[in-house]
């Protein structure tokens, strides 16, 4: 423990603190705007006043509730429909070898490349000659898109890391095949599907494009709101700021979850 | 051949029947637009009935006319997103090392908070990275706070971009960082042990076996961010300029505003076509590194 050792740790105190600068002071600039109550620009650096209004007008202004209402709507049922069909796909992808696994483990990346804007006009083109556009169901599809390989990366990964030897030991101790799946598979798939429910219901609430394309102006998902206060008619900073807080809250969860079932590719697709 | 042939029994063949619904979704909701999309650029089967549905190849002519607004937004979107992808790339291979490097209490929670960009919807990103940038905010307000202008500097809405890199690096090198630090810790460390017995010092022992070694994660990580931000609609969106404009945009005006649904596929073909034959690449590669 010399000065040199004194010198390194004022080196990583300072690295440090610049690199949790740069990423903080930008996230802190949301919470300044989501409770200034008055800020006028000459006052650059802090807000005059703050407090909780725009807060509390988020849950008093009729479309907002609406915008609320229709993203808790669509996010589950987006979040049930992916889970349906990605699970018996997880289930092979977790347990079997067979031919072409490598291929299309990389084809359900596809729709995470591709960029979203070509997606939606794509789809935008089809739904309408179908009727969706415009539609819940319409926007749900769309959002499945996205959140469908997270959920089976993460199904795939619960069943991959399934004991094939407790299914066994079930068996022979006289087990049924239900009472397999009830008393072995689903509690241990649980957290798997429970994992990626969260990237899902966080996808859907946070999909943008395609909810602006296919679903405006009848469906304005809190996302499509936040654009609308950024740079639509009605410039409101401050409620995008609320709202922008409001969405960020199952980040918390995913950051728990990512480093458990998600592949380093998947996460820079989240949410574009 | 028929070897191969043989080994594919009927039973390997079943577990397809799992994939069905993935499938039946992804081909009738995903594949097929995308189809059409391809089929449509060319005028057949036209959206509009204004359209004649006829094969025609003039919106590819069109878009790849020299001086279109489409090649000039498609080189803006490619210049713009080199420099996105070489700011990040860079920072964030530095960044790792660093916390490859080093050692100090609590470097695995410094490590978890600083990934934090990763879970900030594009959308927020963009509105926060607005508010600083914008005339009256941080960034602007600080520098005339020292003197360095008298005036505001247009950050954002600017014909450089320089609000769509600023954020997207902010967003992306989060991303290269958790990339190769993973990189940098699937290498043999006996490697780093034995060159520091034959006398290497650090810098050598980066040079000549730590990037060496990680250069196919961090072309492969490279690739990604550059298919992402390439691509990319919510940044530029809020924060790109009347013009140049990404391509991302003048689709979605072309389409939407416009209601040029035969430029917007050209457009669109463009970008599903370099995003494919970059990931392929970017497999490929992750596929090597896996064999080694």
């Amino acid at each position: 423990m010399g000065w040199k050792y004194v010198l390194k740790s004022l080196g990583n105190g300072i690295i440090v603190a610049t690199l949790l600068f740069y990423v903080f002071f930008p996230l802190t600039v949301v919470v300044l705007w989501s409770i200034a109550e008055k800020w006028y620009p000459e006052h650059w650096w802090a807000p005059q006043q703050v407090g909780l209004k725009w807060f509390r007008g988020l849950f008093e202004l009729a479309d907002v509730q609406l915008s609320f209402i229709q993203t808790f709507t669509i996010a589950p049922i987006v979040v049930l429909l992916s889970a349906l069909i990605s699970i018996p796909a997880g289930y092979v992808f977790g347990t079997k070898d067979f031919p072409g696994k490598r291929f299309l483990e990389n084809l359900f990346l596809v729709p995470l490349v591709v960029p979203a804007i070509a997606t939606g006009i794509s789809i935008l083109g089809i739904f309408t000659q179908w009727g969706l556009r415009n539609t819940y169901l319409g926007v749900i599809l769309a959002h499945m898109i996205g959140a469908t390989p997270y959920m089976l990366r993460c199904v795939s990964a619960a069943f991959e890391s399934l004991d094939p030897a407790l299914e066994e030991a079930a068996r022979n101790l006289g087990a049924s095949r239900w009472q397999v799946i009830w008393k072995i598979l689903v509690p241990n798939i649980a957290p798997g599907i429970l994992a990626g429910s969260i990237f899902a219901f966080s996808w859907s609430i946070n999909e943008f494009v395609l909810t602006l394309i296919i679903g405006f102006p009848s469906i304005t998902t809190l996302a499509v709101k936040i654009y609308q206060y950024i740079s639509g008619y009605h410039i409101t900073p401050n409620a995008a700021a609320a709202l922008s807080i409001f969405l960020s809250l199952p980040s918390i969860p995913i950051a728990l979850a990512m480093e458990k079932y998600i592949k380093t590719e998947y996460i820079s697709g989240v949410a574009r | 051949m028929f070897q191969k042939l043989k080994m594919l029994s009927l039973r390997d063949l079943v577990v397809y029947v799992y994939f069905a619904p993935l499938f039946i979704f992804y081909g009738v909701i995903f594949a097929y637009p995308l189809f059409m999309t391809f089929v449509r650029s060319f005028g057949l089967m036209p959206v509009s009935p204004r359209s004649p549905g006829v094969f025609t190849l003039k919106y590819y002519a069109e878009f790849f006319k020299p001086g279109s607004v489409y090649l000039e937004s498609l080189w803006f979107s490619i210049w713009n997103s080199l420099i996105i992808v070489m700011a990040t790339s860079v920072l964030g291979y530095l960044i790792a090392l660093y916390f490859f490097l080093s050692d100090f209490r609590g470097k695995r929670t410094i490590f978890a908070l600083f990934n934090s960009p990763l879970f900030v919807p594009y959308l927020v990103a963009a509105f926060m990275w607005l508010e600083i940038l914008a005339p009256y905010g941080y960034v602007n307000g600080f520098l005339m706070m020292l003197g360095v202008i008298d005036e505001p500097l247009r950050l954002i809405w600017d014909p450089y971009g320089i609000g769509i890199i600023v954020a997207n690096v902010w967003m992306n090198v989060p991303f290269v960082t958790t990339l190769m630090l993973g990189a940098f810790e699937s290498l043999d460390p006996d490697l780093a042990y034995a060159a520091r017995n034959l006398g290497a010092g650090t810098w050598t022992i980066i040079r000549r076996i730590y990037f060496p070694l990680t250069l196919p994660a961090f072309i492969a990580g490279t690739l990604l961010v550059f298919v992402g931000v390439f691509g990319a609609f919510s940044v530029p969106f809020i924060l790109g300029g009347s013009w140049p404009k990404y391509l991302s945009i003048v689709i979605y005006e072309d389409v939407i505003e416009r209601r040029e649904w035969e430029m917007g596929y050209v457009s669109a073909v463009v970008y599903i076509v370099s995003a494919l034959v970059l990931t392929y690449v970017y497999t490929k590669i992750v596929r090597k590194m896996g064999g080694e």
